[in-house]
């Protein structure tokens, strides 16, 4: 019987033992309960917190908008492309090389990287973003052929800037995620970047999907695209301007060039040199060409070059500035067109001494007359006139004091001195521009409002908002913030300014353009803050100016900054380019040339064929071209020759040579026609029998000197040749 | 023996006539395997494979070159080895194993000396010795069982100095504290607290005096709280971090929180068998130690409770056997191995629940392990051996399928 369990045994195991198995199970699911039921981390249900470890959101890029100019021409554009991402745990043991070695081989990066990152214990690593189609079909070939896991393609787009250089600082870039950096790029970020989509599902812990269909899908939304006020031709026009300017003056601070409609607010074109690739934004330019940047950082220097020059730099305006103070005047009513000054050199305000540019002074002039000597003693009186009150409330109304508002990021503030601040001399400095300091912006919408009936618009550079299917969701119109004078004053002032442009003796300036009727102004302002810390003495030189003078439509401002090579004025260096930008803008912009009888006599023209004609036919055909002036040598019936060959461009008051004999080639050492005027050039060159053309026709100022010529002297030329001039005035009239 | 089962009739009711002449102690007993308890095995191992396919499959696809059925493979054949062990063993007559009591037990206590100069794992913890490139087992495991069977043997057979302290308590104390001693080496701390429980309740069935429990309980006591809290980072850090859930995601709270999350995803009725999500890598030994919180994420809080529910049955049912066995040997064998299982599921799915703090321990029948699973099922063939002999064996309706099903395998 001692064999048998006894009671107290069955007694333990059924009851005890039993018992105590079924207490702590009961607690168990009193724990269980709780966790699936009760239980909380930081407020958050297990259950809640396991899928959102679990939840796995995949975004879908949406495509960025593009950017035209105002006639439709891509200024940039996207591209899908791939980021090409390793996902290391996903990667089957021993292929690690392999895939080193063929990615490093494709995609260009080093062999040692990825290898390290193939390694790696992390879920994902990226290789190479922005990787383009022929290299992403490689590498799914290679994933098919060798059935590799483990290498992941992400599609992403690459902003692409067909106009490379074309106003990159205003366009602007965007950066590794596609967001904008610069420029319109980062100004309108939001309406380019469009809304990103994306898929929500389960995800294991190695960032793989799940087998199950939780997937829901947000597609994503396209960005709109701009179209911009730009003009790629005009910008071009200006770009090409800008590109000799660089050359010649070797400005130490950039140059730029400034259109805009002078009605509307639009710029049409905003060329800023040395410039960048915006394809490549991280390349600067040669360090001669900004040597203002010389001794800064890498990372200063391209902040440098790629700030905006007209809108978040600012510059002392210079003579410019007095179309500001001198409408004012006018408006208010302080002066009037026969308003008398007298200048003799300089004046004296409170304990100052201001000079005027020509020291000798300009003697009695009236107010067109102190317009166009540029003559700050006038101005000062001009200033004086209105006095700090009116002055600053012109100063203000003109938008001096406040931001354009202009569509493009990182506009600055101006800097000039407070109403409560005026002094006699301050107010004196600021009359003619010199102690303020604005932006370029800010300058030519002043002068559009002082020649465009006196209204103030908002810049910009944007005109429409598409849609990604190229529906316009929204148009950018004229946006007049106030009128500042009366359409009357407006009228007067643009009478004075064209008075400025035709200069002193009516007879042109560098500005001046044959057919066209030009208003404008130039400045040169000395730096007085870089004059503080270096002591040497710099300048600013500008010019603004508009098309046509009765009724202006476009204006154009031209802006160097510290010219290099000795000249300064900006009536010398800003007004030729904007001659010459002007020359060839206004026919595009469908502004017809009306020459004046005088003009016509001087304006260059194509010389027609000549040659096999009988000479009394040669002579009709020249005649219809507008060459008068035409010598046969020789006795024969028709031409065998002539000078200049056709397809010249020369002045038609220029004699036309027709050969009806065989003649011997006479060559002419071309003569030194430097510090010349243009008649004492035509003089010379008709002496030895040579051709002048001039370059920038539209001065006929007897002031207007040769400053350069081709062929150089000395060369040897046959008889007959064209040397061609170009001739600039010296001063800061016009 | 064999043989005469074969040519027993079908109706068990035959066992009536018996039942009175086993009471006498004289019979060689029962000839029927306890059906409940059968089935219940069969329900807990088909359960455990099914929730460990799922439980595993995500993991091997993973990790086994894209083979899902890795782990199932393994296990199924190991558990069709352990069927065929059981079985075997469900025909040998228990008392037969009572002459391996002591040389089991040594070779036992040999492989967990054995196991201190295997390499360890890469936390240097040496649990496992290895055979082959696929083969490998826990001493530990093998001494479980080797203990049970000795202290059965030699409480049975010293039934009367139980009530004495040099034997009831010192003598088994102290072979408990060798076992305990050599797997404190390895470390193998929820071993030791599974053997001491296992120790505990045969001591305490087998008839040492309860007074002596309060000392033991104290020393045991004392000793866990000097191993938990002043003995080195691998197991004092563990009631830290056992008290901090979540204060460590990436590392040392790692397991506990994905368990945790698992068994809240659940719910009531779960999300549906092989449905759970966080078995896709998120839950490290989701198809070992961790099986159960699949279970809880999977069936919710109503699979989880039928796997409970199940594993009370087998107690009970396994505690009814012990307790209709013809002799003490097989009542304390029997008591020892099913209160081993009770309490091993009962103390995996504390650690699942963070309920006690974490410590590596398999739920038997459901967790990954071949090995273990032929040796849980070994053992189950021990039980069942028991209530072939069982003095009144009970009769019920499920005899009469059984007998169907004995009939079909014969």
């Amino acid at each position: 019987m001692a064999m048998v369990p006894s009671r107290k045994m069955k007694f333990k195991l059924n009851v005890v033992v039993l018992g105590l198995i079924v207490c702590g199970f009961l607690v168990l699911i009193g724990r269980i309960v709780y966790i699936s039921c009760f239980a909380e981390i930081d407020g958050v249900k297990y259950g809640a917190k396991a899928y959102n470890q679990q939840l796995s959101v995949d975004n879908i890029a949406a495509n960025r908008g593009a950017i035209y100019d105002r006639n439709m021409i891509p200024l940039a554009q996207s591209a899908t492309v791939w980021t090409v991402s390793l996902a290391p745990n996903q990667i089957k043991k021993g292929d690690e090389e392999k895939i080193s070695r063929f990615l490093a081989e494709t995609l260009g990066v080093e062999y040692e990287k990825i290898l390290k990152k193939c390694e790696s214990k992390t879920k994902y690593e990226i290789v190479k973003k922005k990787v383009e189609k022929p290299d992403v079909d490689k590498i799914l070939d290679f994933i098919h052929s060798n059935h590799i896991l483990g290498i992941h393609m992400v599609e992403d787009t690459k902003r692409y800037y067909p106009m490379s250089n074309m106003a990159a600082q205003t366009i602007g870039f965007v950066g590794g995620d596609n967001q904008g950096l610069l420029g319109i790029e980062l100004s309108y970020n939001k309406e380019l970047s469009g809304v990103a989509g994306k898929v929500t599902g389960v995800q294991n812990a190695k960032g793989g999907p799940m087998p199950y269909d939780y997937e829901s899908y947000y597609p994503s939304q396209d960005g709109n695209s701009l179209v911009l006020s730009l003009d790629s031709t005009l910008q071009h026009y200006c770009d090409k301007a800008l590109d000799e300017v660089m050359k010649v003056r070797k400005p130490a601070n950039r140059c730029m060039a400034i259109m805009t409609n002078v009605n509307t607010g639009e710029i049409l074109a905003l060329s800023i040199k040395p410039d960048f690739d915006l394809n490549d934004p991280f390349v600067l330019p040669p360090i001669d060409q900004f040597p203002a940047i010389e001794g800064k950082s890498e990372a200063d220097a391209r902040t440098a070059v790629w700030t905006n020059k007209a809108v978040s730099e600012t510059y002392e305006p210079g003579s410019v500035f007095k179309v500001v103070t001198g409408s004012a005047a006018l408006e208010e009513g302080t002066m009037t067109l026969d308003s008398k000054f007298h200048c003799n050199g300089s004046c004296v305000v409170g304990d100052r001494k201001f000079g005027c540019w020509r020291t000798s002074g300009h003697g009695s002039e009236n107010f067109t007359q102190a317009f166009i000597n540029s003559c700050n003693p006038a101005f000062i009186k001009i200033g004086a006139s209105l006095g700090p009150n009116l002055f600053f409330r012109y100063f203000s109304m003109y938008g001096m004091t406040e931001k354009t508002k202009i569509d493009l990021p990182g506009e600055t503030d101006s800097i000039y001195v407070k109403e409560k601040d005026f002094t006699p001399v301050s107010l004196a400095s600021e009359s003619f521009g010199q102690t303020e300091a604005i932006t370029a912006v800010q300058m030519i919408s002043a002068f559009n409002a002082v020649v465009n009936g006196g209204y103030l618009h908002t810049p910009h550079v944007v005109n429409q908002v598409l849609d990604s299917n190229g529906n316009v969701l929204q148009t950018i119109g004229p946006q007049t913030k106030r009128q500042v004078i009366s359409e009357t004053t407006s009228n007067t002032m643009r009478g004075v300014l064209e008075g400025v442009v035709k200069g002193i003796d009516g007879k042109g300036t560098n500005a001046s353009i044959p057919g066209y009727r030009i208003i404008g102004k130039s400045g040169t302002a000395q730096k007085l803050k870089h004059m503080q810390q270096t002591g040497q003495k710099t300048y600013v030189s500008s010019f603004v100016g508009a098309i046509p003078a009765e009724k202006p439509q476009y204006s154009l401002m031209v802006l160097i900054d510290t010219p290099t090579d000795g000249t300064y004025y900006g009536g010398t260096i800003a007004s030729p380019v904007f001659a010459k930008i002007m020359r060839e803008a206004a026919p595009y912009l469908g502004i017809a040339p009306e020459y004046t009888q005088d003009e016509l006599e001087h304006i260059s023209a194509i010389v027609p064929a000549c040659e096999g004609m009988s000479v009394d036919e040669a002579r009709g055909k020249l005649q219809r071209s507008g060459f008068r002036n035409v010598e046969v040598v020789g006795s024969g019936g028709n031409v065998l020759n002539q000078t200049p060959k056709t397809g010249n461009n020369v002045s038609r008051s220029n004699k036309v040579i027709l050969y009806t004999e065989n003649f011997e080639n006479k060559m002419i050492s071309v003569p030194n026609l430097l510090g010349l005027s243009q008649a004492e050039a035509n003089n010379v060159l008709a002496g030895c029998g040579l051709n002048l053309s001039v370059e920038n026709s539209g001065v006929q100022s007897q002031k207007a000197k040769a400053v350069s010529q081709s062929p150089s002297p000395g060369e040897s030329v046959l008889r007959g040749a064209v040397v061609s001039v170009e001739f600039l005035t010296d001063d800061e009239t016009g | 023996m064999r043989k005469s089962i074969r040519t027993k009739p079908l109706k068990p009711s035959f066992n009536f006539k018996s039942v009175g002449k086993k009471s006498t102690g004289f019979s060689s007993g029962s000839r029927a395997m306890d059906p409940v308890f059968l089935i219940l095995v069969f329900i807990l191992l088909a359960f455990g494979l099914v929730m460990l396919f799922s439980a595993s499959f995500a993991r091997a696809y993973y990790y086994k070159q894209g083979n899902s059925f890795h782990f199932i493979f393994k296990q199924s054949i190991h558990a069709a080895l352990g069927l065929l062990a059981m079985f075997f063993l469900s025909k040998i007559d228990y008392n037969k194993l009572k002459k391996f009591a002591m040389p089991l037990f040594l070779i036992s206590l040999c492989l967990l000396v054995v196991v201190l100069f295997m390499k360890g794992d890469s936390n240097g913890i040496k649990r496992w010795i290895q055979f082959g490139p696929f083969f490998q087992f826990q001493p530990s495991e093998l001494m479980k069982f080797s203990l049970i069977l000795l202290f059965s043997s030699m409480i049975s057979a010293n039934q009367s100095k139980m009530k004495t302290f040099g034997f009831g308590v010192l003598l088994f104390s102290t072979l408990l504290g060798i076992v305990v001693s050599l797997m404190y080496l390895e470390p193998h701390l929820s071993g030791i607290i599974l053997m001491c429980s296992i120790a505990g309740v045969m001591m305490f069935v087998g008839g040492t005096r309860p007074r002596w429990f309060i000392i033991l309980f104290l020393i045991a006591g004392a000793a866990l709280v000097y191993i938990l809290f002043f003995k080195g980072n691998y197991m004092g850090g563990r009631v830290y971090y056992w008290l901090h859930p979540f204060s460590d995601p990436i590392k040392n709270t790692m397991q506990t929180d994905q368990s945790l999350l698992a068994i809240g995803s659940g719910g009531v009725f779960g999300l549906g068998l092989g449905r759970s999500r966080q078995k896709f890598m998120y839950l490290p030994e989701v198809h070992n130690d961790f099986i159960f919180a699949v279970i809880c994420e999977e069936l919710g809080i109503v699979g989880a409770v039928v796997v409970i529910v199940l594993f009370l049955l087998f107690c009970y049912k396994g505690f009814e056997i012990a307790s209709k066995s013809k002799d003490k040997f097989g009542t304390l064998l029997c008591a020892g191995i099913v209160a081993q299982f009770g309490i091993q599921a009962m103390f995996n799915i504390a650690v699942v629940t963070a309920t006690v703090p974490n410590t590596g321990i398999s739920l038997p029948f459901f967790s990954y392990g071949g090995t273990a699973l032929a040796m849980q099922l070994a053992e189950m063939g021990v039980v069942l051996s028991v209530s072939r002999h069982a003095l009144t064996p009970k009769l019920s309706g499920i005899s009469r399928p059984l007998g169907k099903l004995r009939k079909i395998r014969g």
